[in-house]
């Protein structure tokens, strides 16, 4: 299980932070090339997400009240749907980012 | 008020506020210096500094602001929970672990860790001090709120309470102990709504609660019939019809007066089909101008001859006409509502030469109204084409996305773990305690909406009221809960002004540093004048529903930080003029987009609010760009010739 975690995490850092791990020498410079790209994904797709709720509550606010699920309106399965969003992408960062100083795992 | 004070909920609370209060004072002795004082000695573990930002953010907005907004008005309500748990998102992959690794005690260090300017330090200490006073008035509001049914205190008297008791624990302790004290709360109020929320679902809908006093409804007539119908009905039960004189002229109210105890009711008129209307009772609440306050014509008290206002909120009708639908789940609750219709209640205002008469009518509401956005005035306009309207709604919302990684009480709990990866675990856990927290909320408020227990005059006590509706314990629990949570919020802000004033602040006025015994000393007198700041604020401004206010200071530390947190990540041209133009242009606009619109005219100023200079009232759809405007044009005009980095 840990091995396979550790391959994937390498195959992550690799694709999507553009420099090798923190050196901690210059800090600002550090802090520019290792503010993730893996973060920034993240974000627009949160982001994505977010404005397209926001939009059809705007502009098409009587799709909110559509039943894709059992009796449950969009609006709240949309809803819930943000918050549980967060909690996985929240979830999926913290697993592929790596810890500068190697430290024990939780 | 529709409660007593009962010997119970008192105790609990003061067990609560003792707790609280020897944790300060035990872990209080461990911080002598700054960095004990202002970052717990950055060694709080991460897990239990990602519960105390659900302890921070999780405040009396959240639980009682939402919790009332939903009750009184559906899903809107929620709308505000998504936006608030949004914001985290920006705070963890934006803003975390830089500011981990740039700053040191404060919000200004992180972005001045670059320029070392006395201009950054004073404008981000100001914008601190500014955000965190807007942010401290709905806490201060919510902790007056609480304590006048508790503890049948009036509001100034609670609000008074709140606001020594918390410049006690920051003066006394700092950090380490607002920190244990917010993981102490953060996980009570997670656990004891999610006991609530079970509780609720479990209960199901019932088309008469225990607690609700039966309205009573007549008709349908039409509208020959109406007089006829009334008079029967009023000579079998004595009482007299009033004439609609003076305000109540051209209303759609019409009064009865029982002959022998006084009691006014006010009726409705609901128009349910082309010809046909009901009357249904309503409940009334006068102001006269000698100050009297009377409840449906009687004065106002729980003894003979006296009245109060009947408690509310029920459903009316479930479907297939049931009276109990009995245990549900966390889905066939929303189904059930859904089909169902619920009894909302409405107000209206009369003046008149005797004084101010508000009505509270009756507005039954298909549940699948409620669980649509659209229902509350502030939302209604997403549902017309009036584009300001949409335009508004956009900027709260882009307020609230925007406002979590610009708040300062949220921003130094990044420095109270030892590392980058603390931090992001930390606001993991974090985004995992609140969104689970939110999900509640919804519950809790729909749970209200029909639990037979609102206070009509009291959208804030929804939460609180509700759990008095299961049972009296949990009403203390909760209600103790709920003022510990205005405590640990206050004093997280009243340490991230003292932080401001004293690391940032004096600084830019002084050559030399102060000493770290200085340093602490200036911080506490600064907690003291923050804190006594925020009692006044908190009484002018009690009359405001808290998460409202919460919105207000969301846009200003949206428009004001975010822009100079953001801009200095990713941009290499930012100058230190260009930061100080941001955070000043971003915070003084936002103000005065607040200070100039319709909602504060209406509701601080008792203006009309289409005097109101600006067209919508939530600023950030325009300052926040403007924010980034001005700091980006203020960076290209002072670029260095040549590069120092």
């Amino acid at each position: 299980m840990r091995r396979v975690y550790e391959k994937y995490q390498k195959i992550w850092t690799t694709r999507f932070f553009s420099a090798k791990p923190d050196t901690q020498s210059g800090v600002i410079l550090t802090m520019e090339r290792q503010h993730s790209r893996l973060g920034l994904l993240l974000f627009l797709i949160y982001l994505l997400l977010y404005g397209g709720f926001v939009l059809i509550n705007t502009f098409r606010p009587d799709w909110m009240q559509v039943q894709p699920l059992n009796g449950v309106n969009l609006a709240i399965v949309y809803g819930f749907g943000l918050i549980l969003a967060a909690f996985l992408l929240a979830l999926i960062y913290g697993l592929f980012s790596h810890d500068e100083p190697p430290e024990e795992s939780p | 008020m529709t409660d007593q004070s009962s010997l119970l909920a008192i105790v609990l609370f003061f067990v609560f506020v003792g707790v609280t209060l020897g944790i300060s004072f035990f872990l209080g002795r461990q911080a002598k210096s700054p960095k004990g004082y202002f970052a717990a000695h950055g060694q709080i573990p991460w897990f239990v500094n990602g519960i105390a930002f659900a302890g921070d953010y999780l405040s009396a907005a959240s639980f009682l602001g939402i919790c009332g907004m939903i009750a009184f008005y559906g899903y809107d309500g929620f709308l505000y929970s998504i936006g608030y748990l949004a914001g985290w998102i920006v705070a963890l992959f934006v803003v975390a672990e830089p500011m981990k690794r740039l700053g040191k005690f404060t919000f200004a260090d992180a972005l001045d860790a670059r320029f070392n300017s006395r201009g950054i330090r004073l404008a981000a200490g100001i914008s601190t001090l500014a955000v965190s006073i807007f942010y401290l008035i709905p806490q201060m509001v919510g902790a007056g709120v609480l304590i006048r049914p508790l503890l049948d205190f009036p509001h100034e008297v609670g609000v008074l309470l709140v606001g020594v008791t918390v410049i006690l624990i920051v003066v006394t302790a700092g950090m380490v102990s607002t920190t244990w004290v917010q993981f102490l709360k953060g996980s009570l109020l997670v656990i004891f709504s999610a006991v609530l929320a079970v509780l609720i679902i479990q209960r199901g809908f019932n088309t008469e609660p225990e607690t609700s006093h039966r309205f009573a409804s007549l008709g349908p007539f039409s509208e020959a019939q109406l007089h006829a119908e009334l008079g029967k009905r009023i000579e079998l039960q004595n009482q007299t019809i009033l004439p609609a004189e003076g305000a109540w002229q051209d209303q759609p109210f019409i009064r009865t007066r029982d002959n022998v105890s006084g009691r006014i009711t006010v009726w409705s008129r609901d128009r349910v089909t082309a010809d046909k209307i009901m009357l249904r009772e309503g409940q009334m609440i006068s102001q006269q101008k000698d100050g009297q306050i009377l409840i449906s014509g009687l004065p106002k008290g729980k003894d003979p001859g006296e009245a109060l206002l009947y408690p509310v909120g029920r459903v009316s009708r479930l479907p297939g006409g049931e009276q109990k639908t009995g245990p549900l789940n966390p889905l066939s609750f929303f189904k059930a509502l859904e089909q169902s219709e619920v009894i909302l209640w409405r107000k209206k205002k009369l003046v008149d030469a005797t004084g101010m008469t508000t009505v509270y009518f009756q507005k039954p509401t298909p549940g699948s109204q409620v669980l649509r956005p659209g229902e509350h005035p502030r939302f209604q306009g997403i549902r017309s084409d009036d584009p300001l309207a949409k335009i508004d709604f956009l900027s709260l919302m882009l307020a609230l996305f925007c406002g979590t990684a610009s708040l300062p009480h949220i921003l130094i709990r990044y420095y109270t773990v030892k590392d980058v990866s603390a931090a992001r675990k930390s606001t993991i856990v974090g985004i995992a305690t609140i969104g689970f927290f939110y999900i509640l909320t919804l519950y809790l408020g729909l749970g209200a909406m029909t639990s037979g227990a609102l206070d009509l005059t009291d959208s804030n006590m929804a939460a609180p009221l509700l759990a008095k509706s299961i049972n009296q314990w949990l009403f203390a629990v909760i209600s103790a809960i709920a003022f510990t949570t205005v405590l640990g919020t206050v004093s997280g802000l009243i340490l991230a002004s003292a932080g401001a004033v004293s690391h940032d602040l004096v600084s830019c006025f002084r050559q030399e540093p102060l000493t770290d015994v200085a340093q602490v000393r200036v911080a506490k007198i600064a907690s003291c004048v923050v804190g006594a700041i925020a009692i006044v604020l908190g009484i002018v401004f009690q009359q405001m529903n808290v998460s409202y206010l919460v919105g207000w200071a969301f846009s200003v530390a949206a428009s004001a930080n975010l822009p100079a947190l953001v801009m200095l990540l990713f941009w290499k041209g930012v100058t230190h003029q260009g930061i100080v133009a941001g955070i000043l242009v971003g915070m003084i606009s936002s103000l005065t987009w607040i200070l100039l619109s319709g909602d504060t005219f209406e509701k601080v100023y008792g203006l009309d609010a289409s005097a109101a200079l600006v067209p919508f009232s939530q600023p950030g759809i325009v300052t926040i760009p403007l924010g980034f405007a001005s700091l980006v044009i203020v960076s290209l005009l002072t670029q260095p010739k040549t590069k120092t980095a």
